[in-house]
């Protein structure tokens, strides 16, 4: 592989595409920007009122 | 696209696409090393060049699929965490372990003998890089097998309980997570997937060579292995498909009855319908083409053995729901008083059925004051989209029975060495090549909008397992997702079709093998 005709292109191809998920993860799913979710929060979900009850689909009937 | 619903859809269509998109790398990836596995078994043991020709090209190929694939399912990491939070804490002791693991075997394990693949044929002993060679394979099953258990789980959640002081379902028994029948199930089944997505691609590219004339012994060769595992494995997929069906009907009764389209519950031994039109809101399917104890049969593997019908289910559902509610008063004692031994003992009874409560919240934020119309309503909500299901599953199978046949009529050919000759089978071999993919990606579809309406089957309903993101947030990095993977699928593309036309490397000995008339032998 290492002498294949094909073996920059691939390897170009392949840091590219870790550049770009590197990025993401640092710039956008980074874990500043994550929610801070503890048994607080989860107690507060399941048990408190939710804001704004989403809904997963329309539900029959 | 600011409600709370859309950040449902949004994340799962996010998780969806992504997943769908990794899946795209990962069957060939599973094929195509047990491929390469037994060719240069062949080569090792014949000493024939035509065989390490045919190893160095499929390998070449599998490289190609290896590095585009390899780090896409990493994204579905960062959505864990960003868009699936309250997912992440509520599961998130049980489901990291089997992660981590899968993590560790593909990033260490299998990456490690794929370098010595790539880079040991001529440093290492023949033997040496044979056994790299199936090492590769093993890796790539066991990084296979933990995703699985991981997801099993998600279908079938055993070895866990819920911790009330944590808020978080918390692992008991890791053995019962690993050894969990769906999650085994769903391994064999989705490998032998991979095995016939695998010989699929070696024998479509095989056909296109010796439509051309090209590369004509290597081909013939690659042809032959390929027709020979494809037939084993497509007659494994559909075996241990059955498998997994009878499995889902003990433990995932609902994915089954909406699959099948099932509306009411028939007399052992079921009907299958072959063909229909599923009207989930008039909850009956027309035009509906039944053969009579099939279902039956093939469900419970028995004639007297009943399979329930959704309606029968969603009045199980209104139950759980009702038993969920003793739960879900329990646990709001306990918030009150966290040494209320009473309350605790009734949660301990109860927490089993406390994601069914939990429904409600999709109705009313107070769901200890639901009545009886919205536990109703909540339990008409288990079930699935059936139209979505009932299609998917039989195109599925469709194209599972198709394999075989095709297989099959290819390894008779083969055998009697007239595949050479039989240019209408070469072409449809060459253009079955999307078709495995096709097959695998509904397979998902089944089992996963199967699921729904939970994240965790019984326990984590799917709109609270999201976070309290923006939905501008979800769409603007799904945008992102959705251009940076068709760019990836089309430089994938791109390299395979240049790597195809390439062909494989010379060998001194191709003009005297050229004369070698068998066209069905293995040498």
């Amino acid at each position: 592989m290492s002498r294949h005709p094909l073996a920059r292109e691939v390897a170009f191809a392949v840091a590219v595409k870790l550049m770009v998920i590197l990025a993401a993860a640092l710039f956008v799913f980074n874990p500043g920007r994550r929610p801070r979710i503890d048994a607080a929060s989860v107690q507060a979900r399941l048990i408190g009122a939710l804001p704004a009850t989403p809904q997963p689909r329309n539900v029959l009937p | 696209m600011t409600t709370a619903l859309d950040v449902v859809q949004l994340s799962r269509l996010q998780f969806g696409l992504t997943a769908m998109y990794h899946f795209l790398f990962i069957p060939l990836t599973l094929g195509l090393a047990i491929l390469l596995g037994i060719m240069e078994s062949v080569y090792v043991m014949t000493g024939k060049e035509v065989w390490r020709q045919a190893t160095k090209f499929w390998g070449t190929l599998f490289g190609i699929n290896f590095a585009m694939g390899v780090a896409t399912g990493i994204p579905m990491e960062f959505q864990f965490g960003m868009n699936w939070a309250y997912y992440s804490h509520y599961v998130g002791d049980i489901f990291g372990a089997p992660l981590a693991l899968e993590g560790l075997m593909a990033f260490f394990l299998e990456a490690t003998f794929v370098g010595l693949f790539f880079f040991g044929w001529d440093r290492l002993s023949k033997v040496a890089h044979l056994c790299v060679t199936w090492l590769v394979a093993a890796g790539s099953n066991l990084s296979a097998l933990w995703i699985l258990v991981a997801n099993g789980w998600m279908q079938h959640p055993v070895g866990a309980r819920f911790n009330p002081d944590t808020m978080r379902m918390e692992l008991t028994d890791f053995g019962s997570i690993v050894f969990n029948e769906v999650a085994q199930e769903k391994f064999v089944h989705t490998i032998s997937a991979g095995y016939v997505t695998g010989a699929v691609f070696v024998a479509s590219v095989s056909a296109i060579y010796l439509l051309l004339g090209k590369h004509i012994e290597m081909a013939r060769r690659s042809m032959t292995v390929a027709v020979s595992f494809g037939l084993a494995s497509a007659l494994s997929v559909v075996v241990l498909g059955d498998a997994s069906g009878y499995t889902d009907t003990a433990n995932q009764k609902m994915k089954i009855a909406a699959i099948e389209a099932m509306w009411k519950t028939e007399p052992p031994p079921a009907s299958f319908t072959l063909f229909g039109l599923p009207n989930q809101a008039e909850r009956r399917t027309e035009y509906a083409l039944r053969i009579p104890w099939v279902l039956g049969l093939i469900t419970t593997h028995s004639i007297d053995e009943k399979v329930p019908g959704i309606e029968e289910l969603v009045q199980r559902a209104e139950n759980h729901i009702r038993t969920g509610l003793l739960a879900y008063s329990a646990l709001e004692k306990l918030r009150a008083d966290r040494g209320d031994a009473n309350a605790r003992g009734e949660l301990d009874r109860n927490a089993g059925d406390l994601g069914y409560a939990l429904l409600l919240k999709a109705i009313r934020p107070d769901i200890e004051h639901a009545t009886e119309a919205e536990i109703a309503k909540a339990a008409w909500g288990t079930v699935p989209r059936v139209a979505l299901l009932f299609w998917a599953f039989r195109v599925m199978v469709g194209l599972g029975f198709f394999f075989i046949l095709l297989f099959g009529l290819a390894f008779y050919l083969v055998s009697t060495s007239r595949l050479l000759r039989a240019r209408a089978l070469l072409w449809v071999l060459a253009f079955a090549l999307p078709l495995p993919w096709i097959a695998a990606e509904l397979g998902w579809v089944v089992s996963e909008v199967g699921r729904q309406p939970w994240a965790i089957e019984g326990v984590l309903p799917t709109f609270l397992a999201v976070s309290s993101v923006s939905a501008n947030n979800v769409l603007v990095t799904l945008i992102g997702f959705i251009g940076f993977y068709s760019a990836l699928l089309i430089v994938d593309i791109y390299l395979m079709v240049k790597a195809v036309r390439l062909g494989p490397e010379d060998i001194p000995s191709e003009p005297r093998a050229r004369a070698v008339p068998a066209a069905g032998s293995v040498e």
